[in-house]
């Protein structure tokens, strides 16, 4: 299945800022390790499907994944060598939009240190910086 | 089941910067409310009061103006990063009455093998306001593959009960399966339908 939207109301989308901290999908939710975005960013369906093989290949049948970001948003590109004006580009690709304190992924059934281990391969695909997280201590 | 006395100071000025002040200067807001009294804002060392939240401590005695209410913590509200508490809510419980609280499910050991599904990180417990425990232990590593923990399988301090149906699983262990990991299509030149499009076409025709 494609990593997209099945139904969206604009196929394109202005670029924006990406303005303050994640208020919402900040908490480790389903899992018991998360990976926690700590700057802003977009992650393109490609990097989010790179980092789902790199996390099956290491916890393979022996934890569960959740991946808890969508690429909601299209990013338009121009043909090469083609000259400026003439409209906006086509669309090219998608990408989530991921604010400062998303949690990107969460893995269960393993232990702590192996969710480091899993997560440090998939740090270094990711344009965001991230860091380990485990649940909200104390009173939810 | 320790019982901290926090030692905490009446907030005379409230609102956001106030609040924010209060945070820079390394403490944290809080609310007592409850039994009938009058809500009271206050303000709690956060080096006295993480800890506490940390430890997963539910009933504290709070003590202000020279008087000692037992509390306890409602909801704790945490920053982005899970690094600095931002509010403490306080509520004032009888020390003799039995409450309803959740409490957080520690699994102790490993398992030695299979896979482990963690249902239930936490329960609701019945319990006295003076006895409530600050986790409930569950120890994991004598449990083979097939084996699950239930909720009446918990080994709960004398006087408290749960609220959960008996037959709730909280561990389950079972076989790791064989995943084949398949590189699916992230749709590069595909589009989504547009919502509406295929209604006014209809129309135009």
């Amino acid at each position: 299945m494609a990593l997209m939207p099945r139904r969206v109301k604009h196929r394109k989308s202005q670029r924006g800022r990406i303005k303050g901290n994640a208020t919402r999908g900040h908490r480790v939710s389903f899992g018991d390790w998360g990976l926690q975005s700590t700057d802003a960013g977009h992650i393109s369906a490609q990097t989010i499907e790179a980092c789902r093989i790199a996390i099956m290949q290491y916890i393979r049948g022996e934890g569960k994944l959740y991946i808890r970001i969508f690429p909601h948003r299209s990013v338009t590109a121009r043909p090469l060598e083609t000259r400026m004006g003439k409209g906006k580009g086509e669309p090219d690709h998608w990408v989530a939009t991921v604010k400062p304190g998303t949690v990107l992924f969460e893995v269960a059934g393993v232990s702590q240190e192996a969710a480091k281990q899993c997560f440090a391969r998939v740090a270094y695909k990711l344009p965001v910086r991230v860091k380990l997280i485990g649940r909200t201590p104390g009173v939810n | 089941m320790a019982t901290e006395v926090l030692a905490v100071e009446r907030r005379t000025q409230i609102g956001t910067s106030h609040s924010r002040r209060l945070r820079l200067e390394g403490k944290v807001p809080a609310n007592l409310y409850g039994l009938g009294k009058d809500p009271v804002a206050l303000s709690v060392a956060s080096d006295v009061i993480t800890p506490a939240v940390m430890a997963g401590h539910r009933v504290i005695d709070v003590e202000f103006d020279g008087t000692v209410d037992k509390a306890m913590i409602r909801e704790v509200q945490w920053d982005t990063f899970l690094t600095h508490i931002l509010h403490v809510d306080l509520q004032r419980i009888d020390a003799n009455a039995r409450i309803d609280v959740d409490v957080a499910i520690h699994l102790r050991g490993t398992a030695n093998e299979g896979v482990l599904d963690f249902h239930l990180h936490s329960v609701e417990l019945n319990c006295p306001a003076y006895a409530v425990p600050d986790q409930i232990d569950v120890r994991i590593g004598t449990l083979h593959i097939g084996d699950q923990v239930t909720v009446a399988d918990l080994v709960l301090p004398e006087g408290v009960t749960c609220n959960l149906p008996a037959d709730s699983v909280v561990v389950r262990l079972h076989e790791a399966k064989d995943v084949e990991i398949v590189q699916e299509d992230v749709g590069a030149g595909v589009e989504p339908e547009l919502i509406g499009r295929a209604a006014d076409e209809d129309e135009d025709a």
